[in-house]
C-alpha cells in the first residue's frame, strides 16, 4: 500500500505504540495473540473446494477450481497449482476495481510460495498423461473485509480449501482418451503450510497487526513453516527494517505460534 | 515493490518533500541474484547521483545446495538447489531492509544462512566504498595534473 493511502492521525499513532510498549493491544490482546479465527469450508457449491475463514474482522474467501491442460516442458510428469489474489474494493477503501496492484500481487506471491515451496499438493499426483495432460488447480483468494493480515488469513483459507477439494476421478483408455469419472477424490495434500505474520512496532513485535496496528507498523515480516516446523518461505514488507536480533526473536515466536494455529485447519 | 523497499529506508527522503525518486533497472542478462546486483547497483547510482543517504545499500543472497549452505546463487543453483535467501543489508545501522526466502531451512540453518548472506553483504560493501573512492580519486588526479599544467605555463610566462 502507498503511504499516502494510509490514513492514521498523530494521537492514534502514539495510543497504538504507548499500548505496545505495555504489552497490550488496541483490541485487548496480547502481544503474541491472534485474533479470533473461524473457518468454513465448502461454501460454493460449483468450486471444487472453498473456504470463507474470518480472522477478527478480516474476512478472506478462497475458491480451488481444476482444469485439465498442458504440462511446463521442464516438469512432464507434475501438475500445476497457481494462487492469485483479487483485493474487491467491498473490502476496503483502499482497494479499487481494475488490474492487481502491488499490494495484491505480493499477496498471492506470499501465500503462493508457501503453498509451492512447502510441497503442500504432491503435484506429481496431478498428472493425467505424462507429458501431456495434467491437471492445473487455480486457488483463487477473494480478500471481503480488510481488517489487517490478510496474508495469514489468506493463507489459512487457501489450505482450508486445498485440504477439502475434491477432484474428479480420471481413467485412461489404451489409446490415451481421458475419461472423467462420477467419482471424485480428495486432492493429493501431503503438507499443511501455516503462515504468520509479524509486525514491528516502536522496537517490539506484535503477531497478526490489525489495520490499524498495520498503518501504525514499521515493516512486517511473514514466515511459512512447514508442519515438520521447517521454514520454507520468508517475505519482509513494508519500508521499515529490521536488526538481525529482531528477526530471529520474531521467527522464535512465530515458529512456537505456527503448530497452534495448524489445530485451526480442518482434516 | 520489494526494491524500492528496501533501498528507501537509506534515503533521507525527508530532505525532500514532494519529490519522487525514480529508479530505473535493466536487466542485461539474468543469471540468479537479480534482486540483490540490482540493490546494490541502485543503491551506488544513488550515491552517484549525489542522494543524501544514511548508507549504501548492499545486496547479497545464500543458500543450501546439497545440505551445504552456500553465498550468492546463480541461475542453475537457485533452481536445483533447496533454499534462496536474498538479503539486503544497511552496514552502518545493522539494518535488514530485503528478506526473502524459499526453499527449507532448519531454524538453525536458518540463523546461519542469515549471518553468512550479511557477511556477504559486507564484502560488498567494502567493494562499493571503493569504487566511489575511485571515481572521486581519479576525477582529483586530473584536476591535479590540470593544476601543474597551468602553473607550468605560469612559470613559462
Amino acid at each position: 500500500m502507498v503511504k499516502s493511502e494510509r490514513i492514521l492521525s498523530e494521537i492514534e499513532q502514539n495510543y497504538i505504540e504507548k499500548l505496545v510498549n505495555k504489552g497490550n493491544r488496541i483490541d485487548e490482546r496480547s502481544l503474541d495473540d491472534f485474533r479470533e479465527i473461524t473457518i468454513k469450508t465448502n461454501i460454493i457449491e460449483k468450486a471444487n473446494g472453498s473456504a470463507d475463514v474470518t480472522l477478527g474482522n478480516t474476512r478472506v474467501v478462497v475458491g480451488v477450481k481444476m482444469e485439465m491442460g498442458t504440462p511446463y516442458p521442464d516438469m512432464p510428469d507434475e501438475g500445476v497449482v497457481t494462487v492469485s489474489a483479487e483485493l474487491a474494493p467491498i473490502a476496503s477503501p483502499f482497494f479499487e476495481s481494475g488490474p492487481p496492484t502491488e499490494v495484491g500481487i505480493e499477496l498471492a506471491r506470499v501465500v503462493d510460495r508457501g503453498v509451492r515451496q512447502s510441497h503442500a499438493v504432491d503435484t506429481k499426483k496431478l498428472c493425467i498423461i505424462e507429458g501431456e495432460k495434467v491437471w492445473i488447480v487455480f486457488v483463487d483468494i477473494y480478500a471481503l473485509d480488510h481488517d489487517g493480515n490478510l496474508i495469514d488469513a489468506s493463507a489459512l483459507a487457501v489450505m482450508s480449501a486445498l485440504l477439502t477439494a475434491k477432484m474428479p476421478k480420471v481413467e485412461t483408455t489404451k489409446d490415451n482418451k481421458i475419461k472423467l469419472l462420477e467419482e471424485t477424490i480428495p486432492l493429493p495434500i501431503v503438507n499443511r503450510p501455516i503462515a504468520i505474520t509479524l509486525a514491528k512496532m516502536n522496537g517490539a513485535m506484535i503477531v497478526d497487526p490489525c489495520l490499524k496496528e498495520e498503518f501504525a507498523m514499521n515493516g512486517r515480516i511473514t514466515f511459512t513453516f512447514t508442519q515438520d516446523g521447517d521454514l520454507c518461505a520468508l517475505q519482509k514488507g513494508g519500508d521499515g527494517t529490521f536488526k538481525p536480533s529482531e528477526v530471529l526473536s520474531a521467527f522464535e515466536t512465530a515458529r512456537k505460534i505456527a503448530p497452534q494455529l495448524r489445530q485451526f485447519l480442518p482434516e | 515493490m520489494v526494491i524500492r523497499e528496501s533501498l528507501e529506508p537509506a534515503i533521507f527522503s525527508i530532505m525532500f518533500p514532494r519529490t519522487a525518486v525514480d529508479i530505473f533497472i535493466e536487466i542485461i542478462q539474468a543469471d540468479g541474484g537479480t534482486r540483490c546486483a540490482s540493490i546494490t547497483a541502485a543503491s551506488l547510482a544513488l550515491a552517484d547521483a549525489g542522494v543524501p543517504l544514511k548508507d549504501l545499500v548492499a545486496g547479497c543472497a545464500a543458500g543450501k545446495i546439497e545440505e551445504t549452505l552456500v553465498l550468492d546463487l546463480d541461475d542453475t543453483e537457485d533452481k536445483y538447489g533447496e533454499a534462496d535467501l536474498p538479503l539486503a543489508y544497511i552496514p552502518r545501522t545493522e539494518e535488514i531492509t530485503l528478506l526473502q526466502m524459499d526453499g527449507s531451512f532448519s531454524p538453525e540453518e536458518f540463523e546461519d544462512a542469515m549471518n553468512l548472506a550479511i557477511t556477504g553483504c559486507k564484502n560488498i560493501y567494502e567493494m562499493q566504498r571503493e569504487t566511489l573512492k575511485k571515481k572521486y580519486a581519479e576525477i582529483r588526479d586530473e584536476t591535479d595534473s590540470e593544476d601543474d599544467v597551468s602553473e607550468e605555463g605560469d612559470l613559462n610566462g
